[in-house]
């Protein structure tokens, strides 16, 4: 009791300088209201969802587009269109 | 125990100092003695742009601009650690850092003059720990008039900055150099420059120089590099035979070499080379620059970097050269060697072996041109302009082709290039149309060109056809390109050019297309594939286009098969014949149907790639198109062992080695994928085994992780380990490895295991820049977040650590899509959980372009995306995000919320169809969701007219209200739960249905729980203020006067309340005081012992707020006059005194009411009529 009071007393005194004496204002939206009031509560489905959703490793896509890097490496070119390339090998 | 065994290995192995580099492993040694271009090194990381970079003195620190938006500003980045810092407080744009002899930086700042001053400063030293330079350490040069710009310093002498300085109109400039302790200025060049550099102490002063038309015209080139020797005051222009144009040139420190990057090709196709193409490195002794003169082409430079990286900004330090670069996904600053990514020490045969192997031209050209430069004399000839010409052409480079083909390519075949000439011209007009339309202009221009080819001497070996028809194909006119190259005649001596550009055209008009067109494509390639002139890599080039080709046309194997044979008929040769036998081998196998047969074709393609082990164009050609066979058909299997094939025939020495290796891994990873689809766990942890032994990298260890511990493998996964870390083949990675160990554990809700995890991850050196970090680390920060967040309260720290570590993943990550989806889902539920609803939605909205790997993935991101969607006023979408989810992931929860964002949207048809549904079935249990669903169908049938129903259900909702309890906020709910929130709605919409005893019953319920209720309801005062409202009419409207006037009385004492708060004018006032002073007017018995003046002085309140207005509104004057006029009335029917209501009609708000809306002042006067 004794040390609540004194947390009190030093906030007082200390106020105008300490904004961490001042409690968290927050403003709530109406839809976080109106979802608290309408919505169905289901925690356990939600607490799943959020558990299975956050990724610690990649995304397993059995298959992906070709990567630039990766199409390259099966890239075939043309040779050289010089009548008599040997000049520049 | 054996997670503590395997926590003492891992201490055993990494318990040297990694405080710097990680000690290079047996993996990593290998990967760096492969036969390859030097990798340019990542430095800096980040989704912003960050360029410019410049080494301070003992090659610690790392000086570079950020590029933030639109603001940019200048950091240091400790190399040892990767710890970045700003230089500066972040109050004013900085750029241009460059770093001092001394140690200090000077740099371009812009914040006491928008034009930029010169400033320098000693920067802070690492660890940095988030110093910056103060505000008062900056110093900066005087400048005696404002309006000159000032940029691009660079420091002649320790105490001399050197900078340019240009007038107001920007059209003259001049190099300045200016004592820091004198001020003594210097002017060391002057004209249009720019760009200045020199080392400090040195001997040249390199710049460059606008020529400007003129000398464009009779140079070819508008900028150019000029090098002055200040000791003998000598100038050169430095004329290099390149295409295009150079741009910041820099010195070596030995001021042996001058390093520039230069833009050749106009890879972005506007029509002009400039700063928005792709610039690359490079460098040339200063002494060649001074003998440029001689060389009538100009001097070939050695070229350091490929086109494919797009450099620039280059800084030589002793060691290493930094420059800028813009390939993987913003602009960053890298590490290569200062005598470029060619290996040094390539002689003349591995370079020739690299131009085979190349993958694409853009490298082919940098070998070619190392190859010019180091072995061929480092001049340019004929030759080697006829060589550029042609990989220019083949790269679609055409400004640069043309350069070419008018430095000497030309000199002999004058009409074969005069034709060549006006289909790049055509080309390179072409290009600058806007796609679809065709200027008039063009038109001309490709008409002129038609004149000119026309006009070109018919003669042996000329084939007009063939350039006209593209000139025609270039116009659109398909007919008249087709009706052209039929009539070429193909007789005869053919050029390698010719014969391109027929397999060009060719596919533009038949390509892709089945039937008519397809007979003349393959026309086309019956002609190429026996071309007896080509070379073995030309002819195999053409050959595996018609396999790709047919492959586009034909998806049937059968059909495909066919047509190969039609065209082996025409006898090809032999190594065409090879391929075609590899490429019908592939197709029997992926289209037999039993083991036997597909082990049988396998049997002929493992022949034919022993058989063609020693020919190198055939080897590529066939792999090539056996694995894009194999993918399609997903032969996971054999995929393999053609992956593994293509590895063995290639000996390590030979520069194919490093691609084959890449393919081989790649492949790996891409298999375990696969089988980790299947649930195919074993397999799976096999490929991550193979890729990760191969590649040490980070995402195959989490692979092989998962998969191990997925099949219940811990034990082996651990042994594993031990064996590779004896093995030295992973070291630094370990600290990933258990880190995931750890994440993997922490299913539990373990916070030491988090922490520790995190303390790893962040302790990485050699995978410090790698994307699975990021995402393993934001991912844990994130955890972090959840796990200590209460209600609305959570640790910015975490969320400031989480989103930027998850932003990198996802920056870093910009050529795996795998890690991108995962990193934009975490981002999504970070933001959803701090209520930053807006990012939380361009998170969701780019995950989703992914796709996904389940129905079930794809429900639960619908849920958590639909959610952030209708926090962000988009309900609708919210609704239809659910409704795309498959039939049979919809379980319960997706199905009531989406009723709940449909009621949300205003649909309620749909949302009373699902709520209706659900309820019947009675799927939605317990005492709250009961009550919420009711309500919520309670409204939606309110609001379809079904009011009875309506009554019902909300009298439901309110009965299963009365048994629920307040909950606290807490981690997994953001706000206090409070079942008088639901009731206080209850009874509001309950009070719009039924009997007036019912209403009031209603109203009067909702007014307690109101009373209860200070702080759970926003608009507390107006809610009861109107509940009084509500009630006086009802008892009004049922002849209760005097206790109509109670309710009266009460409101207007709220509203008065309300008043003092500075609120005299609203609707909800004015109403109030309206029907008060109406109903006084009706019923002035009722009131008789009301105290007027009191009422009096609240309406001359409401009166004085109107009047202070200061913009005049019509319906607030009307408001006014009526509550003027009313309260005239009242007082002459209480008071019984003599009312002249028709005065006020006659005052100054009148005459304007009267004058801006009669149709308002009409109903006025009828009032004021009514009350005379």
């Amino acid at each position: 009791m004794t040390h609540r009071r004194f947390v009190y007393l030093w906030c007082f005194v200390f106020l105008p300088f300490l904004g961490a004496c001042a409690p968290k204002v927050y403003v709530i939206d109406r839809q976080t209201i109106l979802e608290d009031e309408a919505a169905g509560e289901w925690p356990d489905f939600e607490s799943e969802i959020l558990k299975k959703s956050k990724a610690h490793g990649p995304t397993p896509f059995s298959k992906v587009p070709m990567s630039k890097k990766r199409e390259s490496l099966y890239n075939v070119l043309n040779g050289s269109l010089v009548t008599n390339s040997e000049d520049t090998r | 125990m054996r997670k503590n065994a395997f926590l003492m290995l891992i201490a055993l192995f990494l318990a040297p100092d990694f405080s710097a580099k990680a000690q290079e492993n047996q993996v990593q040694a290998r990967i760096r003695e492969l036969e390859k271009l030097v990798p340019l090194e990542k430095i800096t990381v980040g989704p912003d742009d960050q360029f410019n970079g410049d080494i301070l003195p003992g090659g610690r620190v790392l000086v570079f601009t950020e590029k933030s938006g639109l603001i940019s500003g200048i950091r240091l980045q400790d190399l040892t650690t990767g710890e970045t810092t700003a230089l500066l407080p972040s109050n004013a744009d900085a750029d241009e850092a460059v770093a001092g002899p001394d140690g200090r930086i000077a740099f371009t700042y812009f914040k006491f003059n928008a034009r930029g001053d010169i400033c320098y400063v000693r920067p802070p030293q690492p660890p940095f720990h988030g110093k910056t330079a103060k505000d008062n350490e900056v110093r900066c040069l005087m400048r005696a008039e404002s309006s000159v710009q000032r940029s691009h310093p660079f420091w002649v002498s320790a105490n001399v900055l050197g900078y340019v300085e240009r007038d107001f109109d920007g059209r003259s400039a001049r190099i300045v150099s200016e004592n820091l302790s004198s001020g003594e200025r210097t002017v060391l060049a002057e004209g249009r420059v720019w760009s200045p550099f020199m080392r400090s102490g040195g001997r040249y002063l390199v710049y460059l120089d606008w020529a400007g038309e003129q000398a464009r015209a009779g140079s070819g080139r508008s900028r150019r590099i000029v090098v002055k020797d200040l000791e003998s005051g000598e100038s050169q222009i430095a004329r290099f035979a390149l295409p295009g144009f150079s741009a910041f040139p820099t010195v070596s420190p030995d001021e042996e070499y001058l390093y520039f990057s230069h833009f050749l090709n106009d890879t972005n196709e506007d029509q002009t080379i400039d700063g928005a193409d792709n610039g690359v490195i490079f460098r040339l002794p200063l002494k060649k620059v001074f003998k440029a003169g001689e060389l009538s082409k100009g001097v070939l430079p050695e070229q350091l970097t490929s086109v494919e990286t797009s450099c620039g900004f280059p800084r030589v330090a002793v060691d290493r050269l930094v420059i800028t670069c813009a390939f993987e996904g913003s602009l960053d600053v890298y590490n290569a060697p200062v005598n470029g990514i060619v290996p040094e020490k390539w002689d003349e045969k591995r370079i020739l072996n690299a131009i085979d192997t190349s993958r694409s031209y853009q490298d082919r050209i940098l070998f070619l041109n190392a190859l010019q430069y180091r072995f061929r004399g480092g001049v340019a000839t004929g030759a080697y302009f006829e060589r550029m010409l042609s990989e220019h052409i083949l790269a679609d480079d055409v400004s640069a082709a043309l350069f070419y083909l008018n430095q000497g390519a030309r000199d002999s075949d004058i009409p074969f290039y005069s034709l060549l000439e006006a289909y790049l011209k055509a080309r390179e007009l072409k290009n600058s149309q806007p796609p679809g339309e065709l200027s008039r202009e063009f038109r001309a221009a490709i008409a002129d060109l038609e004149k000119r080819v026309s006009k070109v001497k018919q003669g042996k070996g000329i084939r007009k056809e063939l350039f006209l028809a593209h000139l025609k194909w270039s116009l659109g006119d398909v007919g008249a390109a087709k009706a052209l190259l039929n009539r070429v005649d193909w007789r005869g001596a053919v050029r390698p050019l010719e014969r391109y550009l027929h397999f060009g055209l060719a596919r533009s008009l038949y390509a892709g297309k089945r039937g008519a067109d397809f007979q003349a494509l393959q026309k086309a390639y019956r002609v190429l594939l026996t071309a007896p002139e080509l070379d073995a890599q030309s002819r195999l080039y053409y050959a595996f286009y018609f396999l790709k080709d047919t492959h586009s046309v034909s998806p049937s194997p059968e059909e495909r098969i066919k047509v190969i044979g039609e065209m082996w008929k025409t006898n090809p040769a032999n190594e065409i014949v090879v391929l075609f036998q590899a490429e019908i081998a592939s197709l029997r196998m992926t289209s037999a149907s039993d083991e036997n047969a597909k082990t049988k074709a396998f049997g002929e393609l493992s022949k034919l790639f022993s058989e063609t082990r020693d020919n190198y164009f055939v080897r590529r050609a066939l792999y090539t198109r056996v694995v894009v066979n194999f993918t399609e058909a997903a032969e996971v299997k054999y995929l393999g062992v053609v992956a593994r094939n293509w590895l063995r025939f290639t000996v390590p020495g030979d520069t194919e080695f490093a691609y084959a290796r890449e393919a081989f891994a790649d492949n790996s990873l891409s298999q375990a994928y696969l089988h980790l689809d299947r649930g195919e766990w074993l397999l799976a942890d096999n490929y991550f085994y193979e890729s990760l032994s191969f590649t040490d990298d980070l995402e195959s260890h989490y692979g092989f992780i998962r998969a191990r511990l997925e099949q219940g493998r811990r034990a082996d996964l651990l042994r594993d380990y031990e064996d590779l870390s004896r093995r030295k083949l992973v070291t630094d990675n370990l600290k990933f490895v258990e880190a995931v160990i750890d994440i993997f554990d922490d299913a539990s809700g373990n916070d030491d295991r988090l922490d520790r995890a995190i303390g790893k991850l962040e302790a990485i050196v050699d995978g410090r820049d790698s994307a699975m970090r990021y995402l393993a680390l934001g991912y844990a920060y994130m955890e972090k977040l959840f796990r200590t967040a209460r209600g609305l309260d959570f640790d910015s720290k975490y969320l400031q650590k989480a989103h930027r570590s998850l932003l990198l993943a996802y920056d870093l990550a910009w050529d795996n899509p795998r890690i991108r989806a995962s990193a934009l889902m975490n981002l999504g539920i970070l933001h959803q959980r701090v209520q930053n609803h807006g990012q939380a939605v361009r998170f969701f909205s780019l995950r989703k372009t992914y796709g996904f790997i389940s129905d079930d993935e794809k429900a639960r991101f619908e849920f958590l995306y639909a959610r952030s969607l209708a926090y962000a006023h988009q309900p609708d979408l919210a609704a239809s995000e659910l409704g795309s989810i498959a039939e049979n992931s919809r379980a319960t929860p997706f199905e009531e919320r989406r009723a709940f964002y449909l009621a949300t949207a205003g649909e309620f048809k749909e949302a009373e169809a699902i709520y209706s549904r659900l309820l019947s079935e009675r799927r939605i249990t317990g005492d709250v969701n009961l009550a919420k669903a009711n309500l919520a169908y309670g409204y939606v049938l309110l609001k379809l007219g079904r009011e009875a129903e309506a009554r019902g259900r909300l009298l439901t909702a309110l009965k299963f209200s009365e048994k629920l309890r307040p909950l606290k906020a807490s981690k997994e709910r953001l706000v206090d739960f409070e079942p008088l929130r639901i009731e206080i709605v209850g009874y509001g919409l309950l009070a719009q249905t039924g009997s007036p005893e019912d209403r009031l019953s209603a109203l009067r319920a909702r007014l307690d729980r109101l009373e209860k209720s200070r702080n759970l309801v926003a608009n507390w005062m107006e809610a009861r203020i109107q509940i009084h409202n509500q009630i006086a009419e009802i008892e009004s409207v049922r002849g209760e006067s005097a206790r109509a006037a109670e309710e009266m009385r009460e409101a207007l004492r709220l509203t008065s309340e309300f008043g003092e708060t500075g609120q005299y004018i609203g609707k909800l006032v004015y109403r109030t005081a309206a029907n008060f002073l109406a109903h006084a007017v009706l019923y002035p018995d009722v009131y008789k012992q009301d105290d007027v003046e009191r009422v009096s002085g609240f309406v001359d309140n409401c009166i004085a707020a109107y009047e202070a207005q200061k913009v005049s509104d019509p319906v607030l004057d009307m408001q006014n006059l009526k509550l003027r006029i009313l309260l005239e009335g009242m007082r002459a029917k209480i008071l019984k005194v003599p009312a002249k209501p028709g005065e006020h009609l006659r005052s100054s708000v009148g005459t304007r009411l009267k004058a801006e809306r009669p149709d308002l002042f009409h109903q006025v006067s009828t009032l004021a009529a009514a009350l005379e």
